[in-house]
């Protein structure tokens, strides 16, 4: 055999694999053909290329076939982590890469790509939920602004123009508010709506210190001529 | 499109309902009142024992040295219901309880021909005076508390 023959079949016997898993380009493929329709020895190798791969072949797939791969995974995981040292948290990046490339390998999802992807998860191909929830919150939002505060003061409202609370006769009827705290317990009071048919009535109240009670005086030894204070 | 459209009311309404729902007013639902009878008079400057935490304000009461306290009693109030006191002076006291207003006390106080509402600061205390009594007097102090 010549030396030039004897590289083109082994040229050829190197591509017999692949001839046979399809892997050769047509022009290949039909030189390998042409190859092994006139070489014995060609014909010989790709039978026993064959018989060899029919051999792993069968109890391969009959493995693949009985073989269960549930909880795998788990298996791996618990393997490393028995591990001395091992950790399946994120592997530190080397300080030696540059600051950008290291910034993308720690960094976490950013707050608002985890709630986008949460809103995804609860209404996702569900738009009209979306919107709803929304426009619920929107309205929620806006009917609590609105509304009263049902635990806050009503006396504003209720406090009539002729309220009396402050140390001046109670015909004075101008209403005051009340002043702070200044200490000690807090006795501030606020009298409306008096009504009497005799006397006279004082309603005594030191402005600036509301820890002094009011002091309601009420002198009836004395008829007067209106019997109505305040509303 | 319809059970897509019930469904989004009803997120809407539970939405709502939670976060959007008044909340209750602070129903402070009865008072507790001390009320005390107090006679002022002329004389060497005494206090009553009882009377110690009001002792500070008597100097409002000019004129009067000596305080004695004549009759005390503790009411606790529902709403709207009236409680009642006999003065030494033949008088009745009622004081009404009309529930509360932020940290007041809402009291309808009446007295002899004397009516009047009065909001008192929760825990405070506030007087009536000008009734004479026994060459004295007569101080009615009330304290009110909603808690």
């Amino acid at each position: 055999m010549k030396q030039e023959q004897r590289d083109h079949r082994n040229h050829v016997s190197e591509l017999l694999g692949a001839w046979l898993d399809g892997e050769l380009s047509e022009a290949e493929a039909a030189a390998v053909e042409a190859e092994v329709a006139t070489c014995a020895a060609c014909q010989e190798e790709v039978e026993g290329l064959v018989a060899l791969r029919e051999a792993f072949r069968e109890p391969v797939i009959a493995a693949a076939q009985t073989a269960s791969f549930d909880g795998v995974w788990e298996r791996i995981e618990a393997g490393i982590a028995a591990r001395p040292g091992a950790s399946l948290s994120p592997v530190p990046v080397p300080e030696v890469l540059p600051d950008a490339v290291r910034r993308a390998a720690v960094e976490q999802p950013s707050l608002w790509e985890r709630l986008r992807a949460a809103w995804s998860t609860v209404f996702g191909g569900q738009p009209v939920m979306a919107a709803a929830f929304a426009a619920a919150v929107v309205v929620a939002v806006a009917v609590a602004l609105l509304l009263p505060d049902g635990s806050k003061d009503k006396a504003a409202g209720e406090r009539g123009p002729a309220e009396i609370s402050a140390a001046s006769p109670a015909k004075s009827g101008r209403p005051q508010e009340p002043v702070g705290v200044a200490g000690g317990g807090d006795n501030r009071a606020w009298i409306s709506a008096v009504e009497y048919t005799r006397g006279t009535v004082i309603i005594d109240q030191i402005q600036d210190d509301p820890s002094e009670p009011t002091i309601v005086w009420h002198y009836d030894d004395e008829p007067v001529d209106s019997g109505v204070q305040g509303g | 499109m319809g059970a897509r459209v019930v469904a989004a009311a009803v997120v809407a309404v539970i939405v709502l309902a939670i976060t959007a729902a008044p909340r209750p007013v602070q129903a402070d639902d009865r008072a507790r009142l001390d009320v005390r009878i107090i006679h002022a008079t002329k004389g060497e400057p005494y206090v009553h024992p009882s009377l110690q935490d009001l002792a500070q304000h008597f100097k409002r009461f000019g004129g009067y040295e000596r305080f004695t306290m004549l009759g005390r009693q503790n009411m606790e109030l529902a709403m709207e219901q009236t409680g009642s006191m006999a003065m030494p002076n033949g008088k009745t006291l009622q004081l009404i309880y009309r529930g509360t207003s932020k940290e007041y006390v809402k009291l309808r106080f009446v007295m002899g021909d004397l009516q009047m509402n009065i909001r008192v600061h929760e825990g405070g205390v506030f007087f009536h005076g000008g009734a004479q009594h026994a060459g004295g007097a007569l101080i009615i102090a009330v304290k009110a508390s909603s808690r």
